[in-house]
């Protein structure tokens, strides 16, 4: 009797988790909403289980299972219970680490493999060039804008090309917005305006986002939500070239529902 | 009488709890609401909360491929009998191993599900070595990871190839070495749930194994209850080692993490055993690790990347305690070392 019990609401309990998690929303604060319908399909799987545990006549009560192993089934709805959901914060992005520069140009990969096969780096070669051409294309498309903008959607595209092409794009005006980061080797007045991208679930976030130099830096703590409005500006950090943002304007700003930039298959982000 | 009153109960039980999620469910919960005003004005540490954040969502994203990779190979255990699946498939090692490799382009599980089907596969019948082979390489040699690979890697795919490649090499050779190392291997537990032929309930070994020879005359309805109690009984038993090692690997991102690893970015072979290290801990999914993955090209060189990229999958955290309640301890040893050391002395060859 325990044990059917036990797992009857093993079922339920995480079931009830995932459907509260899909219903409110929040599930957007773990995983790619992408992959929303594959948990409703667990929700719906574990329903049926826990349905089947409490149907069948033939179901002997007694199992090897121990007690702990229940305990342990139900850690993450306890997990889910006790510590509110929240976005991962600046202490996280501490810990994935930023690194000036490209995070995922195409030119930067041939630059950084060494492959001992000649032919390998033949083909490694190739590829650069016509996806730098891609990619030139599409720096020069932004540099015909009035103004960079960035949302949702082009975020990790134009981050990118950000990273590619800090000639190019210096002097552009541009309006971007995230939460507050300090690198402990950035210099004092340095401070970066950050999203974290989400491919699967927020175990694999990265952290991405533009420096901004101000003298007042300092006045805002991490993770607070800011929109800056400025001028791009190459600048030569840590032996890199790297756009930083001079601002006209800087507002603190609610922290948006969703605060993970996705990051999806399909276009290449 | 007693027993009908029990099953009567236990019945009502399911009503009442399956009425409780729909009520919490749909008004929210008065003592719920309660409960979360509470729990909001005490103000955890916040790397526990976002130790709980990775935790959970680890958990979330895993438990879809887990579920259905138990009940995949339940549905293989109860209804199809041990020689027909793999009867038409060549056993002779040199045939066998690079094929079973190769399973994971037919059956696109990344590794939180690899453990239980190749676990299935082998109770059907597929020789040691062979099952040893699909479980290393399935992770990377499927078509969801090589995909991500080369998106990951801005559709560069010289990196995809290096990737299967030593994954493939690497299986390959494990697979060789277990079939000359464990010739007649006891594959499961001596102790525990997963001991007996059905995998399930010990204690009734003899009492299943006897419904198991009169399944032709089961009817459909019971074999498939069977099943599904099958499969919540090993999702619950691998659910075990899963969240545990979630947990743990949790814990060393929130705590230790990449900014770490960071440090031995110059040393030549150091660099590639942190990334190791890196991987076994990260446990990241196989199918987005890539990306991560690519977010490191410029503080480490592409040996030490190559290493997490193909390493990672093999062996980490999550996967090896879920190894652990499967395989006996000598086989997860085996698999530990083999791999790690392969992997390293391999990338070696990329520097």
């Amino acid at each position: 009797m325990f044990h059917l019990i036990s797992r009857t609401l093993i079922c339920f309990g995480l079931s009830l988790m995932f459907i509260n998690l899909l219903v409110t929303k929040k599930i957007q604060l773990f995983i790619n909403p992408r992959l929303a319908p594959l948990v409703a399909l667990s929700a719906f799987i574990l329903i049926t289980l826990g349905l089947v545990q409490v149907w069948n006549k033939r179901i002997e009560n007694s199992s090897p299972l121990r007690l702990s192993t229940y305990f342990i089934l139900l850690l993450p709805v306890l997990f889910f219970v006790v510590f509110p959901a929240k976005p991962l914060d600046a202490y996280m992005a501490s810990k994935k680490g930023t690194i000036l520069t490209s995070h995922s140009g195409n030119s930067q990969a041939a630059k950084t493999p060494t492959s001992s096969n000649s032919t390998n780096q033949a083909t490694t070669s190739n590829t650069a060039t016509t996806f730098d051409d891609i990619f030139e294309k599409k720096a020069d498309e932004l540099k015909k804008l009035n103004v960079i903008t960035f949302n949702e959607d082009n975020f990790v595209d134009r981050i990118n090309l950000l990273n590619l092409y800090p000639d190019r794009l210096n002097g552009k005006k541009v309006q971007f917005y995230g939460f507050v980061y300090r690198d402990k080797d950035y210099p004092a007045d340095y401070m970066m305006i950050s999203r974290f991208t989400v491919v699967c679930c927020t175990a694999d976030a990265n952290i991405d986002g533009i420096l901004v130099q101000t003298p007042k830096a300092h006045q805002f703590a991490e993770n607070t939500w800011l929109s800056v409005d400025g001028v791009l500006e190459s600048q030569k950090i840590q032996d890199e070239d790297v756009l930083v943002i001079r601002p006209t304007s800087l507002k603190r700003i609610t922290p948006p529902k969703s605060p993970y930039v996705y990051a999806n298959l399909s276009t290449g982000n | 009488m007693a027993k009908k009153l029990s099953d009567f109960a236990v019945e009502l039980t399911g009503f009442f709890i399956l009425f409780l999620v729909l009520f919490t469910v749909f008004h929210g919960g008065y003592s719920g609401r309660q409960l979360n005003q509470l729990l909001t004005s005490i103000h955890f540490p916040t790397q526990l909360e976002d130790l709980s954040t990775i935790f959970l969502s680890m958990f979330i994203e895993g438990i879809p491929f887990i579920l259905l990779s138990v009940i995949l190979s339940s549905f293989i255990h109860i209804f199809i009998n041990e020689t027909s699946l793999f009867a038409k498939i060549p056993k002779t090692p040199l045939f066998g191993i690079p094929l079973a490799s190769l399973f994971g382009l037919i059956f696109p599980i990344c590794e939180c599900g690899t453990v239980p089907v190749a676990k299935g596969f082998m109770d059907k019948g597929l020789p040691f070595p062979m099952g040893l082979a699909f479980l290393v390489a399935a992770p990377v040699i499927n078509p969801i990871t090589i995909v991500s690979t080369y998106v990951a890697f801005g559709n560069n795919y010289h990196v995809v190839i290096d990737r299967v490649f030593l994954a493939f090499v690497i299986a390959i050779t494990l697979g060789f070495i277990s079939y000359y190392l464990f010739p007649k291997p006891k594959l499961k537990k001596q102790n525990g749930f997963i001991m007996s032929d059905c995998g399930c309930h010990c204690d009734h070994g003899h009492h299943h194994e006897h419904q198991h020879h009169h399944h032709d005359k089961a009817s459909m309805y019971s074999r498939i209850s069977d099943a599904l109690q099958h499969a919540l009984l090993e999702f619950i038993d691998m659910g075990k080692y899963f969240i545990i090692g979630s947990l743990i690997a949790a814990a060393f991102q929130t705590f230790i993490g990449f900014s770490t690893m960071k440090e031995f970015a110059s040393h030549h072979y150091l660099s590639i055993l942190a990334m190791m290290l890196l991987a076994f801990g990260l446990s990241l999914c196989s199918s987005s690790d890539a990306f991560v993955a690519a977010s490191f090209r410029n503080a480490f060189g592409f040996a030490p990347i190559l290493a997490f990229l193909v390493f990672g999958p093999m062996m980490n955290l999550k996967n090896a305690l879920m190894m652990y309640g499967y395989f006996r301890t000598s086989m997860v040893y085996f698999l530990f070392l083999g791999s790690s050391i392969l992997v390293f002395f391999a990338t070696l060859l990329w520097f």
